[in-house]
């Protein structure tokens, strides 16, 4: 005993000696990049989609990145990114909520993850230690866990949420954090097999929870709207005073809903969660695509938005006439006389066109100003957006010239410049600048 | 069961000319007796071996004049012209040494397959009596064979993905007896058929002859069954790990009247319950795993009856067929985090078919017609919510349906399938082949989660059929020179119902193919040979249709096709009197056009898009010393990479791998065999497998990707090592074998990174009685 008394000592002598203030301090290197940006893209063939990502340590201008030159993956897509690190599904492409970093070697490498029971769908930073994610089939799912150290915190009861019950999926697409308040609110998606991919409800639901006791609130409702949010990276925003804004994506038209003559609820609106309320303001509704004049289209899409400051968003809405071709084909549809493979025409035409353009919105005034340095681009696939330095970097992607990439916008001046080019790689998913 | 008894006596009592017992004896050229010899009378199916004195009798045989062949392990093959009638006498064949036929001596060159393997075309010939004791699977004999990978996992029952020379899925074709497998048992596979009842496995590597082929693109498999026309009796019972039984019994009898009956059943079960490493959900991490919902059970019984070397017919054969399984389902195409624990599938077949073969004009014309009905149905079941874990525990809820989405269907298939072959002998060496193939399918079904006022999809009856004629040359032009080319027109018609409308819609097209092959020898013992074929394959009911819900009809699909080329050299030699050895070295080129496609868009319809070329080459020897010691190799390498793609955006693409596919591997076996351990004619086996399968990837990857730097996207270096050993008991007409598989316990894995069993192990008993 006496022996390990004095060897004790000795070490704490020796431990006392080793924090001499006067040693430099030591500074742990990271295991991964916290610098430059990490570009992924996707393509499509035979043998199955490929997820190409790479590191770039500055962006590259209008000098043609090779994506096939950078590293392939099962699955990548990041749902929500926080300093150097994202959050999305596993690489493998399996239900996991994975927590990605990118390696000094430019690689993506797993961090940690836990398993989800169905398909990851969202994920929503709020701090350092809580965030909270919810998946795709389990319906009225919310987990949280701590985005430090990926632990699962368990789930939110929502069991008093909305639930359309003839459909095979309730789940939320997308959430909003107000810290003003420390409240959340869930956007509901509702789905039923039995008809085409659509929403399957002509109302929109949102669930409102309290965070600070982490227990629902309350489901609040508007009347005359469809799908919530849906593609891109953020589809509701909100601004400095906590007013809520909810972009509606507008419908596909597979349930028939066409032209102006649709339905109010079929065409993109953004509604308004007034800053210190819980409830729609009623009489807040804004078409972009109709204030841009494209009243006619026959569908009218609006997909993704991301907020700047005082009132201005950015979104990539439904900008040019359909062709006569298209015309021609709805006309058939109407009579009932389309065969399949006019449909798959049409609606491929509608979908995959470079139709789309990005726009700046005022949300107070609901006024629209196209950026017109950034092209008609086909933006249905990956319209996300991005704000880096007080920036924004926008997804584009135009077949004709066999490109995909990033433009960056600076709000001060009103222009866009091409930052990221993808000549060889698919179509441009991710921007993603890496931080401490 | 009335109706074929009654049939069997009324036959039975017919009486059709006079005939005599033929008896002889099988020696060697040195004189020594040659016990267990195959005695046949060519175009019948009179057969019977030689006991152990070398003696062969051959009952009841009607007046006439035949070709009597014998064969045996070792010695060429000698057959000669007899004259059968009332004074015959003993008949004496000399069997000479092989020492010019060294391919005699490898277990998969013989007889018949031996025939086959020396044609024009690039085929690869296995009797399966000779590896039966060492494989209990199908799919197990064909993954040994070069250029050949099948991709399934270790789970009894579980759908098998053949890849010949690069091709695979829907591109190759199995065939039983020449008709289809996809119109005999749409949802069967190849690994689930009895061995029992199969004699021989022809694999064809790219080019198919007209009495096979329909619409394969690259290549086929076709099993021929084992039809005996004498008394035997047979029975055998596999115990294998992970509770595994296979049995089968079989008992054919045969009058003086050349009269039979064969009964047969079998039955299959296994828990497929092997550990493999897995995601355990609830403790987050992997761990090792017992599977735990895969089991599979199958039972098949069979019964066939004819008549056989008649006047007017040299075989007349009904048999008829009834089988029923039922499959759990463990896992989709590749493992995720977490399991199925509730989906299966029921499937239940009958089918009868009806053979005749008959020569005329002393064997210059020969007609063989089969023709086959069968009806299969199929349930499948995928109703829960619960999401199970790895070990087996349900750990929570989702959308119903663990596999595809929520399911519960039957299907129902009604087959009809009639070929016609003739072949003429225009002059020595020179024969054209004639063949006719038509099919039909009908496909219905019920869907049980519709609602009474929605109309079903699976209602509608919706049918396929094709015809494919083709007609064939084969020669041999000179000494040196065989020569074969056919041309094949495909026709087919579609009746499908529109998913918008459920309107009937009709597709009608046809076209043309060719293909040849050449083959020159330098010496009996060297041969080059090359061939050549366009394939076709039409595309499926689902892919020109659609399915009725999220996949659109696209009747403007073209059937994918391909250029498949060969180029191969054979040899064989007899080093010295104990040492022989013989190889095969191919090199093969395809281009598969057209390829069809399901995208993944908002709207989905099958496409066709890609164009995908392969090129590689293969080879196997095998080294045979004093008889006893055998070593057989073989090594393939190939590269398959895009070679034109549909979307521009994806040109960049041209030069890269296609993944899930192996691009080196190969096999080593070597074996010692002893004859009369504990009695003159017993026979020993010990032997030891080894296959290596080099890394590959399972996903698409970029130029700068490899294994060490990005393991994640390929499946790993994979070295097995198999041993085993068989005894057969002549006296007591009894084999046992006993193997040991993977006894390393390596990680072995499918082309999707499933897990594969460790180590296990079978026992087999057969008891085979060949004639009383």
């Amino acid at each position: 005993m006496k022996s390990k008394i004095i060897f004790s000592g000795f070490l704490m002598a020796f431990a006392l000696i080793a924090c001499d203030k006067n040693e430099p301090e030591v500074v742990e290197e990271s295991l991964y990049k916290e610098s430059g940006y990490l570009v992924a893209s996707i393509n499509e063939t035979t043998a199955g989609n490929s997820y190409y990502a790479g590191h770039l340590d500055a962006l590259t201008g209008s000098t043609p990145v090779d994506m096939t030159t950078k590293s392939t993956y099962n699955f990548f897509y990041s749902n929500a990114k926080w300093k150097n690190f994202m959050f999305g599904r596993s690489l493998k492409g399996e239900n996991f909520l994975t927590k990605i970093a990118v390696d000094k070697a430019g690689k993506l490498i797993e961090v940690a993850s836990f398993p989800t029971l169905g398909v990851l769908n969202s994920v929503k930073i709020i701090n350092d230690n809580l965030a909270i994610y919810t998946d795709f089939g389990n319906s009225n799912f919310v987990g949280m866990f701590n985005p430090t150290t990926m632990e699962n915190l368990g789930v939110i009861d929502m069991s008093k949420a909305k639930k359309i019950a003839e459909n095979d999926r309730n789940f939320y697409i997308n959430a909003t954090y107000r810290k003003q308040d420390n409240k959340l609110f869930l956007y509901l998606v509702t789905d039923s097999d039995k008809t085409s991919q659509y929403y399957d409800a002509t109302d929109i639901f949102v669930e409102v929870v309290n965070m600070n006791t982490k227990q629902w609130e309350k489901t609040i409702t508007y009347k005359g709207a469809n799908d919530p949010t849906a593609r891109g990276g953020e589809n509701s925003v909100i601004d400095e005073n906590g007013n809520i804004y909810i972009f509606t994506q507008g419908t596909y038209g597979l349930d028939g809903s066409l032209g102006p003559q649709a339905p109010k609820y079929s065409r993109p609106q953004i509604l308004k969660i007034p800053a210190n309320g819980t409830d729609f303001d009623a009489n807040y509704s804004f078409n972009p695509v109709n204030v841009l004049g494209q009243t006619n289209l026959l569908v009218q899409l609006m997909l993704g938005a991301i907020y700047d400051s005082n009132g201005i968003a950015y979104s990539c809405i439904s900008a040019q006439s359909e062709s006569p071709r298209i015309f021609e084909l709805v006309g058939k549809f109407a009579q009932g006389i389309i065969t399949e493979a006019e449909f798959f025409e049409l609606r491929s035409s509608i979908f995959y066109s470079p139709t789309q353009r990005w726009v700046k919105l005022d949300l107070n005034a609901k006024t629209v100003t196209p950026i017109a340095d950034i092209p008609l681009t086909a933006g249905f696939g990956y319209p996300v957006a991005y704000k880096y330095d007080g920036k924004f970097y926008m997804q584009y992607n135009t077949p004709s010239d066999k490109t995909s990439g990033f433009y960056e916008y600076t709000p001060s001046t009103g222009k866009a410049t091409k930052v990221v080019s993808i000549t060889n790689g698919g179509i441009a998913t991710d921007l993603l600048k890496l931080e401490k | 069961m009335k109706i074929p008894i009654i049939f069997l006596l009324i036959i039975s009592s017919a009486c059709f000319g006079q005939q005599v017992n033929l008896e002889g004896r099988v020696i060697s050229d040195k004189n020594t007796i040659i016990p267990f010899a195959t005695i046949s009378l060519k175009n019948t199916k009179i057969a019977t071996v030689t006991n152990e004195q070398g003696k062969f009798e051959l009952k009841d045989i009607p007046f006439g004049e035949y070709t009597i062949e014998a064969s045996s392990v070792g010695y060429k093959t000698q057959a000669k012209r007899i004259a059968v009638n009332a004074s015959q006498t003993p008949i004496e064949i000399i069997l000479l040494d092989a020492s010019q036929e060294l391919a005699e001596v490898s277990v998969t060159a013989e007889k018949t397959s031996k025939v086959q393997e020396q044609r024009a075309i690039a085929i690869k010939s296995i009797e399966i009596k000779d590896v039966i004791a060492q494989n209990t699977l199908l799919t197990d004999i064909a993954d040994r064979i070069s250029g050949v990978r099948i991709r399934r996992s270790s789970s009894l029952g579980e759908k098998s993905d053949i890849s010949i020379n690069g091709m695979r899925g829907n591109a190759i074709r199995v065939y039983i007896d020449g008709l289809p497998m996809e119109f005999m048992y749409p949802n069967f596979d190849i690994s689930t058929l009895p061995l029992s009842n199969i004699k021989r496995m022809d694999v064809f590597k790219g080019v198919l002859p007209v009495d096979v082929g329909t619409d394969a693109m690259g290549g086929a498999i076709n099993i021929i069954t084992e039809q005996k026309a004498h008394s035997h009796l047979r029975a055998s019972y596999s115990l294998g790990s992970f509770n595994t039984h296979l049995a089968d019994f079989e008992v054919g009898l045969a009058n003086k009247k050349n009269l039979f009956l064969n009964v047969n059943v079998a039955h299959n079960y296994s828990d497929n319950d092997y550990k493999m490493k897995a995601f355990v959900f609830e403790k987050n991490k992997i761990e090792t795993v017992r599977r735990f919902h895969d089991k599979y059970k199958m039972t098949f019984g069979g019964i066939s009856m004819g008549v056989h070397s008649k006047k007017w017919a040299d075989e007349l054969r009904l048999a008829a067929n009834i089988s029923s399984g039922i499959k759990e389902l463990q896992n989709g195409a590749r493992i995720s985090s977490t399991s199925i624990g509730e989906a299966n599938y029921q499937a239940y077949n009958y089918s009868v078919n009806l053979k005749y073969e008959k020569s005329f004009f002393n064997e210059k014309l020969k007609i063989n017609n089969i023709a086959n009905y069968s009806f299969q149905a199929l349930d499948y079941v995928d109703t829960t919510a619960n999401v199970y874990s790895w070990s087996g525990k349900v750990v929570g809820k989702n959308v119903k349906g663990e596999y595809l989405g929520e399911s519960n269907y039957t299907t129902y298939y009604n087959n009809k399938i009639n070929r016609t072959t003739l072949s003429y002998l225009i002059a020595k060496n020179h024969k054209l082949l004639f063949s006719n193939l038509i099919a039909n399918q009908k496909l219905t079904g019920q869907d049980y989660l519709k609602d009474k006022d929605e109309r079903d999809y699976l209602t509608i009856p919706q049918f396929l059929t094709k015809n494919i004629v083709g007609i064939q040359y084969d020669g041999n032009l000179t000494s040196k020179i065989t020569f074969s080319t056919a041309a094949k027109r495909y026709d087919y018609v579609l009746n499908g119902a529109e998913n918008n409308t459920f309107e009937l819609i009709k597709k009608k097209d046809n076209f043309w193919s060719w293909n040849t092959g050449f083959k020159y020898s330098f010496t009996d013992n060297i041969f080059a040979r090359i061939s050549y074929e366009k394939g076709y394959l039409i595309p499926f009911f689902e892919q020109f249709v659609g399915n009725g819900a999220d996949i659109v009809r696209n009747t403007e699909l073209i059937p994918e096709n391909s250029d498949n080329l060969n180029l191969g050299l054979s040899l064989s030699q007899v080093v010295s009197n104990d040492l022989k050895i013989s190889t095969n070295i191919n090199a093969f080129w395809r281009e598969q056009y057209n390829i069809i496609f399901l995208g993944s868009g908002v709207v989905k319809r099958y496409d066709n898009a890609d164009q995908v070329n392969t090129l590689g080459f293969e080879g196997d020897l095998v080294l045979n010393f004093k008889k006893a010691f055998t070593w057989r190799s073989n090594i393939t390498a190939l590269r398959k990479r895009f070679s034109a793609l549909k979307d521009p955006r994806n040109a960049f693409l041209v030069g890269s791998i296609f993944p899930n596919n192996p691009t080196f591997f190969g096999n080593t076996e070597l074996d010692w065999q002893k004859n009369g351990l504990l009695n003159t004619a017993d026979k020993f086996r010990v032997y030891a497998f080894y296959q290596f399968v080099a890394p590959f990837n399972h996903i698409l990857i970029g130029q700068d990707d490899n294994f060490k730097n990005n393991a994640d996207a390929f499946v790993p270096i994979q070295n097995r090592l198999d041993v085993g050993t068989s005894y057969r008991f002549a006296k007591q007409n009894l084999t046992a074998a006993f193997n040991i598989n993977n006894i390393l316990n390596a990680e072995l894995f499918d082309n999707f990174l499933v897990p594969r069993a460790g180590i296990n192990f079978n026992l087999k008993l057969i008891f085979e009685i060949n004639k009383f």
